[in-house]
């Protein structure tokens, strides 16, 4: 029931987002791309604020001027320079993204424990559901906007703003100024998402860069949704489709994910989605008079009061048929929704327990996710739905676990990394028995890098009451913190728990999370750098300013770099078809090393900067071991996969009883070094025997 | 009331399309004259029409209302003083807002426009008078789209939009051709009637050379971005069309008309 509430509340917060929308695209006529730049804008001056203290309301305000300076901007640059409003947008859209790095200083803030405005709204709860009492709240909130809006577009600088969009021509005829009412239009509108990108960054605990990339689809979508829905012509009607639309397309979303829709698709189906509705309601209009009428008289039956009720009722009944179903699928088929997100784990894996005495209960080692079914589930399902649903055990003759427990593993992206901790993670469960003795079922939840899926994937876990809940990387964390209060919750690979705003020290942390702390060996790599070239004067280093983890690498750079004597030359970057030009612009500065530590953009374009790098016989070094295989010279950094071990071992110590809060954050970095000796000898670089006898793995050729 | 003096212009200067619609006009209309223009295709009825209107700027010369100048004020600057009725039915109304709310915003033609509901219960029964006047049954109808209209109906609300703040100038750009006859017919007798009553100072270009005939106090003919003629009110009282034709033949022989050209006019306007 929470993921319902929790997409109505979602709903509510992004239908001021799509109000605006609806003004430029529907009231001004024009598509306005702004809009995924001023959201952002409005979330970050909105954490920037309340992180300094300032009242989270008065923050709200802020992002609606910052979101009207953005609009205004685009709407002097399509009316007075007479710039195509498409390219108007995209202008200061791109500028945008400069000027929420430089307003929030890195790229994700933290707004966990800080005042909100909805922690008012929690302070008056009178003891029910949180999620219920906020989706009241915001109810009333709603009532509240539609009477504004309303009011707004039927007073006289509202029908003037309507004219303006319907027909500029007969508007300048009749003295309005269609250049500055249109600006002001737009920027009224941006002012809006603005205000919803503050209301979206304190609901979900923290504002990113990267929130707004999308969101104009987002509220284009629910625009249509909207006016396909309530297809009425009156203003009220119009703006109740608006705020509907919203809550609507929230529900389908988290419908979508809820019947096991891979979040890979969502994109395509939105786009897909309001093209078709596009082209729909185009042939509407040209069809003649006559379909016209019968579609406006359906749409007045269904407009009838009892009619809706009836809708209403019969949709909510079937979702809860379909949660039922889905509910007895679930006990049917132990795992059937583990691939949810797509994201089964690399099933070619081999595997890799070392076949040591540990292997006790003598279960499957395959790598892959897997249960012991109980006697029961064992006998209804059969041996075709376990394969297509990946189950893979072969504990049958192991007595059933008196108990069954499920952990939701959360995460958000995808990389190497990823990939080597999952693994670390799932064979230390397998390795401990950890699988038979506590009837263990593990979920894999995958964000698919996008932030309103990732929010709707938690509120699912809680919805789903899991045992446990695991996250891997610092952005899972985050969306977890926010939208789990109760479930513990061990994390993993993560950089900076504290950053994250999760904990202030290993002990103090938030009472159901606890985990695991990992930062880069950026030190242990410089200073092996110094070791293996005394001689070498300067370090080129390249990386992008708005990923957390790498701003703080950045800053072990710089200190280890002076410490160790070496010239650090920096070239940022903001997207991976960057990286190639700012690399050779360090080269060309004469540098004798190369290093990129824990920067996602850089570790993307690797293969482009190792083809560079060996053209001048330039040393690269990352902080990621595996690398030399992929032409890096030498790799000093964490095994993720150990991890993933380590990461399981903490959930045992919950499984086994222990509370999270008991359990302190531990800093964990199991440093190895990988070097690509074939490169030293094609160099012609002598690497120090100790080096050499240091090294977990040494490529020859 | 309205100066035009010696205005030029010249659209896509120094182009292949260049095209030089108003070469020296200069006229002069006093308070409460109605003015028809007549002219051939291309001869710049129009353009002369948007540059009183203020769509454009001119090259040069000026134009003033009421002795005040307004050539370098921008047509919803000049909205204030200037109405006007286009030749489409469609551009003079927004299709998807109602009948009040489009009288409204003419009514507040040149204030500024402030986030208050102007639009109450006292000013919707003013509206519904003065709709009542159109006598198209509308008035029960001030909630409908305009898009719901004909072109008639639509016509003759934009009239209605044009005079229902007395504009200083009123602008009619062939008002009546999109329409049915019998439409025509009615907004022409609607227009009548509002110049009069409201005294208006109007200018009015014209497809039909008989309406050219019958209203207004004089008639100006252009062709070629220039006025060829200027035909008086007491001239024009006397005349009909076979005279007005005749007296188009005339002006061949001056060498300003070429036989094409007469034989459009004769197309077009008998």
């Amino acid at each position: 029931m929470e993921l319902w509430i929790g997409a109505i509340n979602l709903g509510c917060l992004y239908a001021v987002m799509t109000m605006g929308v609806f003004i430029t695209f529907r009231v001004n006529d024009f598509t306005d791309i702004t809009v995924d730049g001023s959201f952002t804008a409005g979330a970050s001056l909105t954490a920037v604020l309340i992180v300094a203290g300032v009242n989270p309301y008065l923050a709200l305000i802020a992002a609606f001027f910052i979101g009207m300076a953005a609009g205004i901007a685009t709407g002097i640059i399509h009316t007075r320079y007479a710039i195509n409003g498409l390219l108007a947008g995209i202008l200061v859209m791109t500028g945008l993204y400069s000027i929420n790095l430089f307003i929030m200083g890195k790229s994700n803030i933290s707004l966990l424990n800080q005042p909100t405005v909805f922690s008012v709204v929690h302070h008056f709860n009178p003891g029910i559901n949180p999620e219920i009492w906020m989706a009241i709240m915001l109810s009333v909130a709603m009532l509240g906007f539609f009477l504004i809006c309303s009011l707004f577009f039927a007073t006289d600088l509202g029908i003037a703003m309507r004219v303006t969009g319907h027909n500029p021509v007969m508007a300048a005829a009749n003295g309005i100024n269609v250049a500055r009412l249109t600006t002001l239009g737009i920027g009224f509108a941006n002012g809006l998402v603005g205000v919803s990108g503050g209301l979206i960054a304190q609901y979900e605990g923290f504002a990113d860069i990267g929130m707004g990339i999308g969101t104009v689809l987002i509220g284009l979508a629910a625009v249509i949704i909207g006016e396909a829905l309530l297809p009425g012509r009156s203003l009220y009607i119009k703006v109740l489709s608006v705020i509907a639309g919203s809550v609507i397309f929230r529900m389908m979303i988290a419908f979508a994910l809820f019947a096991g829709m891979n979040p890979l698709g969502l994109k395509l189906l939105t786009a897909v989605f309001v093209l078709a509705v596009l082209i729909i309601s185009r042939k509407v209009a040209d069809t003649p008079h006559k379909a016209r009428e019968v579609a406006e008289k359906m749409a007045r039956f269904i407009r009838r009061p009892k009619v809706i009720g009836g809708i209403v009722a019969v949709t909510v009944i079937a979702l809860f048929v379909v949660w039922g179903l889905k509910k007895k699928e679930a006990s049917l088929f132990v795992g059937k929704h583990h691939d949810r997100g797509a994201q089964s784990l690399d099933e070619k894996a081999s595997p890799t327990i070392p076949n040591e005495a540990e292997d006790k209960t003598r279960i499957s080692r395959s790598p892959e996710f897997a249960s012991i079914p109980t006697a029961v589930q064992e006998g209804q399902s059969t041996p075709n739905a376990k394969k297509a649903n990946g189950i893979v055990d072969s504990a049958v003759t192991t007595p059933a676990p008196a108990v069954s427990i499920r952990v939701a593993l959360f995460q958000f992206d995808d990389s190497a990394i990823m990939d080597g901790t999952k693994k670390g993670f799932m064979d230390e469960l397998h390795k401990s028995g950890a699988f038979l003795r506590y009837g263990l079922t593990v979920d894999l939840k995958h964000a698919q890098n996008e932030l309103s899926i990732a929010q709707s994937i938690v509120d699912e876990i809680v919805a789903d009451r899991y045992d446990f809940m695991v996250t891997l990387s610092s952005a899972a964390l985050q969306v977890a913190a926010q939208g789990n209060k109760t479930i513990p919750h061990v994390f993993g690979v993560v950089t900076d728990p504290y950053r994250a705003g999760v904990a202030k020290s290993p002990t103090d942390h938030l009472p159901h999370i606890t985990g695991i702390a990992t930062t880069q060996p950026v030190e242990s790599a410089i200073k092996l750098m110094r070791e293996i070239f005394p001689s070498a004067k300067s370090i080129g280093y390249v990386w992008n300013p708005a990923e957390a983890c790498s701003q703080s690498c950045s800053v072990l750079a710089r200190k280890a770099a002076k410490q160790y004597g070496f010239e650090l030359i920096e070239g940022t970057v903001t997207g991976t078809s960057e990286v190639v030009e700012s690399t050779r612009m360090v080269i060309s500065r004469g540098i004798d090393l190369f290093l990129t530590s824990g920067d996602r953009t850089a570790i993307n374009a690797m293969p482009a900067i190792a083809g560079l790098l060996s053209a001048k016989k330039i040393p690269y070094i990352t902080n990621n071991p595996t690398d030399v295989d992929n032409g890096v010279f030498m790799g000093v950094g964490a095994d993720y996969y150990e991890v993933g071990e380590e990461t399981a071992k903490m959930l045992e110590r919950l499984l086994a009883g222990e509370k999270p809060a008991d359990i302190p954050i531990k800093a964990f970095v199991p440093e190895r070094i990988h070097i690509n000796q074939a490169l030293a000898d094609a160099y012609g670089i002598k690497i120090p025997a100790h080096v050499l006898a240091r090294s977990a793995y040494i490529k020859k050729q | 009331m309205l100066t035009v003096a010696d205005v030029h212009k010249k659209f896509n200067p120094g182009t292949f399309n260049e095209v030089y619609a108003l070469r020296g006009i200069s006229m002069t209309m006093a308070q409460g004259e109605f003015v028809t223009v007549i002219g051939t295709n291309g001869s710049g009825k129009s353009t002369l029409l948007n540059a009183i209107a203020g769509t454009f700027l001119p090259d040069s010369g000026t134009i003033a209302i009421a002795g005040k100048d307004v050539t370098r004020k921008k047509d919803f600057e000049r909205a204030e003083s200037i109405a006007r009725v286009f030749q489409n039915p469609f551009t003079g109304t927004a299709p998807q807002m109602t009948i009040a709310e489009n009288l409204h915003m003419a009514r507040l033609r040149g204030k500024r426009h402030y986030p208050r509901i102007g639009l109450s219960t006292k000013a919707r029964r003013f509206y519904g008078g003065e709709v009542r006047e159109l006598e198209m049954q509308l008035e029960e109808r001030l909630d409908n789209l305009i898009g719901t209209l004909s072109g008639g109906q639509r016509q003759a609300l934009t009239l209605l939009m044009a005079v229902i703040n007395q504009p200083q100038v009123l602008l009619l750009d062939e008002h009546t051709a999109a329409l049915d006859p019998k439409s025509a017919v009615h907004v022409i007798k609607l227009t009548r009637r509002f110049i009069e009553q409201g005294k208006l100072t109007c200018l009015m270009i014209t497809h039909s050379m008989q309406q050219a005939l019958d209203l207004g106090d004089r008639t100006i003919m252009m062709h070629k971005g220039t006025i060829i003629d200027d035909i008086p009110a007491k001239e024009k009282r006397a005349m009909t069309v076979g005279d007005m034709l005749e007296k188009f033949a005339e002006l061949r022989k001056t060498e300003q008309l070429t036989d094409d050209m007469l034989a459009q006019l004769r197309r077009e306007y008998a």
